[in-house]
């Protein structure tokens, strides 16, 4: 498809129904409670009409035939020629969300998808086309069979007189065409004018570039051309800046000039009054005096002016950089669009009656956190209507209105995004959480007793807590809360729940109202700056030598009377290990299951990061989550705590964990011994060469012929190689030519130790690469350790 | 040719304009000229069809060059940050430029050649084909330079094989004899290095 402005004509057409649908879904449900209001009308039309006039740019037949069918309906009820129904309310809908389905499908797929899916485009557009029905729509999915005389009776369902069965009610068959329906179960679709054949959707070939295969992942959307929105507004007033920005950069060079300018005024000045002090001219002397404080004068203007500039320079590239910030955010309305109408299905399948209202549309979020938000919240939003609101009798009978409410609220409060969800249901029973964390062996039933009603609502969050059944009966929530807190927690926010028995529940969550600028704390290790998301780190402290004790032969100091186990941050990071000295710098980091030390060498300050997305070609760095760079221009890498901690725990678990050593405490910087491998088949002299080597101080593995060799050089970092020619497996000559041809070990000086003492295998061995040849008997002469110590230096 | 002509390439820090400025009306050296008169002398057809742009450098104590096409700016070398778990002999770390994190590697260990313990001061070349960007650090730019293709030579089968078939072809510039780097393979043992 043809490019424009570097997206694509079809990313442009999801663009647009993204925006239109969302309109669409608002209108008609706003349509839906006020059917008279006929001015909701146009803006659906209107909305309608432009997604037809886009599919049409793109070639998709099936939008254009279903976004000119709902034209066509809502253009009736404008006109008054048909009556706002709800089942052609459920009609518009079910169209709304068809051209949403079209344009989520990927473009390569769309034929196939569409020809799955003919039939039930055919029959909404059918439906679209016929009169409205009174009450529930036609089921799409329904056979395109010949429509009955009549529709039958569906069980209405309206706020005022719910139906009392929650199970939802499928429309039985099609609505009824007023024309005679056609036989054909590939149906015609009839615009008025000119009644068009969909049997698929169909995409006009375009000429100039080849269509991708179905599955060609070239279909997919590349993530560097992915479209985002951005506000005209705040567009507008980025390319203002852009522009002040240049016009100000314009200016550095009459600046320069006119301090060149002044400089010379000055030595000028100087001179004249070298000249006169060494004439003893009192008159020049005075002059040249005078000379000098015009040019100083001059000198004070042109230092106000670059004042000036630096002060209007920084003022722009602070205004641009917060319009750039601000270009992330989107309105939090934008987000919750869909609920209204997810509420309104949900509740007429359970026979309910619910009144959706969204406070703080208008409140600006972060477009990750506002992605991010929105499983929690649909999670969340659903249980309320499907456990947390009462069936009308029961809400009627505890003297309630029939209808419940359930509010989303977002707002800024103390620089953190608040939303709230609540619910005027029947609330969560404490006591009943408190049985359960009892009756599952969670609290001994003493302390279950003193648990706080929070402290008990914070169980619904435990992954498997709230799938039980019985559970959900009790506390009348569905599964996933474990879900929720992860999203929340993943963001650095926090989730909790407030409830009242009768009286309904909020689920409270706190967030951070961007992910794009983090408070970090900066700390240096291994010479290099790292940074903790603060909202993170339990806390920084500075442990002084006689504070740090040994357990177990790891090291571990007393934080807040809770035994804290260290951890090297340098030796984390593969770093190496950090010098200390008489007190040592950690940050303490937990979580709900425990905490850990991780030892830094030096605090630098706390600072707003602009986060950075690391390079893809470096896929996930442990330990790491993104980038920043920080006000000398120097990069610096934000610190992953979930990982860093799940990293420990499976280390715990596999055994493989290396706490800090008491032998670390107070060493200063540890040198590493350099690593040498030895690969060699037979066992003795594989042992004499380890042990030569170890003596010396060398950190030596040992492989047992040249493929394990390879392996283990592939998979660690060796700073030698000594290796012996017949080997099974793998000989020592290939061996060497493989590490020689691989650029990341080409460098790794490789001896071989080999019984053969021929020139000819002593030539094959340097051939491959090899940087010295020994025969065995070196060992007892001490060529091989000086051979070793020449090529690798000293351990 | 002096290493300042060639930082010319890349777009100056504020500060060092005015040296620029000199830089760019200095007059050109009796070898430039002769130079650029017979590129300019020669009918039209053959100067479009057999002139090769280079970009040469000092690294590991050799001349290297890329196609001037190839290379996408030459900076100043910042601070490099080493990468936990990735950094290695080939991929140095990151380097922030005008916002832009780089990949830093070290042409020296990709190429096999010996690398300088500390370089005085070092010039970061980014080379980019299609969207992919890696850059490295040479000790200095020698300039870019024209040479005529007839004259690029296969490199020598030793250079070939040692340097991990890098080598694309020898090319004779002033300085002496350049090893013309094959970009993609270069590229190639970049990704590997970081992988």
């Amino acid at each position: 498809m043809s490019d424009l402005g570097g997206f694509s004509m079809y990313e442009l057409f999801r663009a647009e129904v993204d925006t239109h649908c969302a309109a669409l879904s608002d209108g008609l449900l706003k349509l839906e409670s006020a059917p008279d209001d006929i001015g909701i009308i146009v803006p659906l039309m209107r909305a309608a009409h432009s997604i037809k006039g886009a599919a049409r740019i793109v070639g998709i037949d099936a939008a254009v035939a279903v976004a000119h069918h709902m034209e066509d309906a809502l253009v009736r009820i404008q006109k008054g020629q048909e009556r706002t129904t709800r089942g052609r309310i459920d009609q518009l809908l079910e169209g709304t969300d068809l051209l949403q389905r079209i344009s989520q499908q990927n473009e390569a797929d769309l034929p196939e998808w569409s020809s799955q899916n003919a039939s039930e485009i055919n029959t909404l557009t059918i439906a679209l086309s016929a009169a409205a029905p009174a009450v529930s729509a036609p089921a799409v999915s329904a056979p395109a069979a010949p429509a009955p005389a009549a529709a039958p009776a569906a069980p209405t369902v309206t706020p005022e007189a719910p139906a009392p069965a929650p199970a939802p009610t499928p429309a039985p068959a099609p609505t009824p065409a007023p024309a005679p329906a056609p036989t054909n179960a590939r149906a015609v679709v009839a615009p008025a004018a000119a009644p068009r054949r969909v049997d698929a959707v169909v995409q006009r070939p375009i000429p100039t570039i080849d269509m991708p295969a179905a599955s060609a992942p070239t279909a997919t959307i590349a993530p560097e051309s992915r479209a985002v929105r951005v506000n005209a507004d705040n567009l507008d007033r980025m390319m203002q800046l852009a522009g002040e920005s240049m016009v100000e950069g314009r200016r550095s060079p009459a600046l320069r000039r006119a301090l060149g300018a002044v400089r010379a005024e000055l030595t000028r000045a100087r001179e004249s009054l070298e000249a006169a002090m060494r004439r003893g001219e009192p008159a020049r002397i005075a002059m040249a005096r005078d000379a000098v404080g015009r040019a100083e004068a001059s000198l004070a203007d042109r230092i106000f002016d670059l004042e000036n500039f630096f002060r209007r320079t920084e003022e722009v590239s602070t205004a641009l950089y917060h319009e750039v910030i601000g270009s992330r955010m989107r309105p939090f309305g934008e987000g919750v669009s869909g609920f209204p109408r997810m509420v309104r299905d949900v509740a007429r399948q359970l026979g309910k009656s619910v009144r959706f209202d969204i406070v703080g549309a208008d409140v600006p979020v972060d477009r990750d956190i506002l992605a991010r938000l929105e499983a929690p919240l649909n999670h969340i939003i659903r249980n309320a209507v499907d456990h947390g609101i009462e069936m009308p009798e029961e809400r009627r009978a505890s003297g309630k209105p029939e209808q419940a409410r359930i509010v989303v609220e977002a707002r800024h409060h103390a620089g953190q995004l608040l939303v709230r969800v609540t619910d005027d249901g029947k609330g969560i029973e404490a006591d009943s959480i408190r049985r359960k964390v009892v009756e599952r062996g969670m609290q001994t039933a003493e302390l279950a007793a003193r648990l706080s009603e929070r402290e008990l609502f914070d169980f619904l969050f435990l992954p498997g807590f709230s799938t039980a059944k019985q559970v959900t009966e009790i506390s009348g929530r569905g599964v996933g809360l474990d879900v929720v807190h992860q999203m929340v927690t993943s963001t650095s926010g926090t989730v909790r729940i407030e409830s009242r028995v009768g009286t309904g529940t909020t689920f409270a969550l706190q967030l951070p109202v961007t992910l794009s600028v983090l408070r970090a704390a900066l700390v240096e290790v291994a010479g290099e700056p790292y940074a903790f998301p603060l909202a993170r780190i339990e806390r920084v402290l500075r442990v002084g030598g006689g504070a740090i004790t040994v357990i177990q032969g790891r090291l571990q100091c007393d934080v807040d009377g809770e035994a804290t186990g260290l951890l090297d941050g340098a030796v984390l990071f593969g770093l190496g290990s950090t010098p200390r000295d008489d007190a040592t710098s950690v940050v303490i980091l937990g979580d709900d299951q425990g905490r850990v030390g991780l030892v830094v060498t030096k605090f630098l300050g706390e600072q707003d990061l602009v986060v950075r997305t690391l390079d893809a070609r470096l896929g996930k760095i442990p330990h790491i989550s993104a980038a920043a760079i920080l006000d000398d221009g120097s990069p610096a890498l934000i610190v992953d705590v979930e990982d860093t901690l799940a990293a420990l725990r499976k280390q715990l678990s596999d055994g493989t964990f290396v706490g800090m050593g008491s032998s670390e405490i107070n060493a200063g910087p540890r040198r590493v011994a350099k690593r040498i491998l030895v690969a060699e088949d037979s066992i003795t002299v594989r042992e004499v060469e380890r042990q030569l080597l170890t003596r010396l101080g060398y950190d030596v593995a040992v492989a047992v012929d040249g493929m394990d060799a390879w392996n283990q050089i592939r998979a660690g970092r060796f700073d030698m190689l000594v290796t012996d020619i017949d080997m099974p497996r793998m000989n020592g000559i290939e061996l060497v030519r493989l590490v020689r041809s691989d650029p990341r070990f080409a460098h790794v000086p490789i001896a071989v130790v080999s019984y053969k003492d021929r020139d000819e295998d002593r030539r094959a061995g340097m051939d491959a690469g090899a940087n010295a040849y020994l025969t065995k008997g070196s060992f007892q002469d001490q060529s091989f350790i000086a051979t070793v110590t020449g090529l690798v230096g000293t351990p | 040719m002096s290493e300042d002509r060639a930082l010319s390439l890349a777009k100056p820090p504020t500060s060092a304009i005015a040296g620029l400025e000199q830089l760019l009306t200095r007059p050109l050296s009796e070898s430039d000229l002769d130079r650029a008169t017979a590129a300019l002398a020669a009918p039209l057809d053959e100067r479009s069809r057999s002139r090769v742009s280079l970009l040469a450098m000092r690294a590991g104590g050799e001349i290297l060059a890329i196609l001037a096409s190839e290379a996408a700016k030459v900076v100043p070398a910042g601070t490099i940050h080493r990468v936990p778990h990735r950094s290695n002999e080939i991929f140095r770390g990151l380097s922030n430029h005008d916002g832009e994190l780089l990949l830093c590697m070290s042409i020296e260990a990709a190429l096999g050649v010996p690398a300088p313990a500390k370089r005085e001061r070092s010039i970061l070349v980014v080379a980019e084909q299609g969207r992919e960007r890696w850059a490295f650090e040479v000790d200095s730019i020698v300039g870019v330079t024209d040479v005529d293709e007839g004259t690029l030579r296969a490199p020598p089968m030793t250079i070939s094989s040692a340097k991990s078939g890098c080598a694309r072809a020898l090319a004779r510039i002033d300085e002496g004899e350049a090893v013309v780097l094959d970009i993609h393979s270069l590229f190639s043992i970049f990704r590997g290095a970081t992988s």
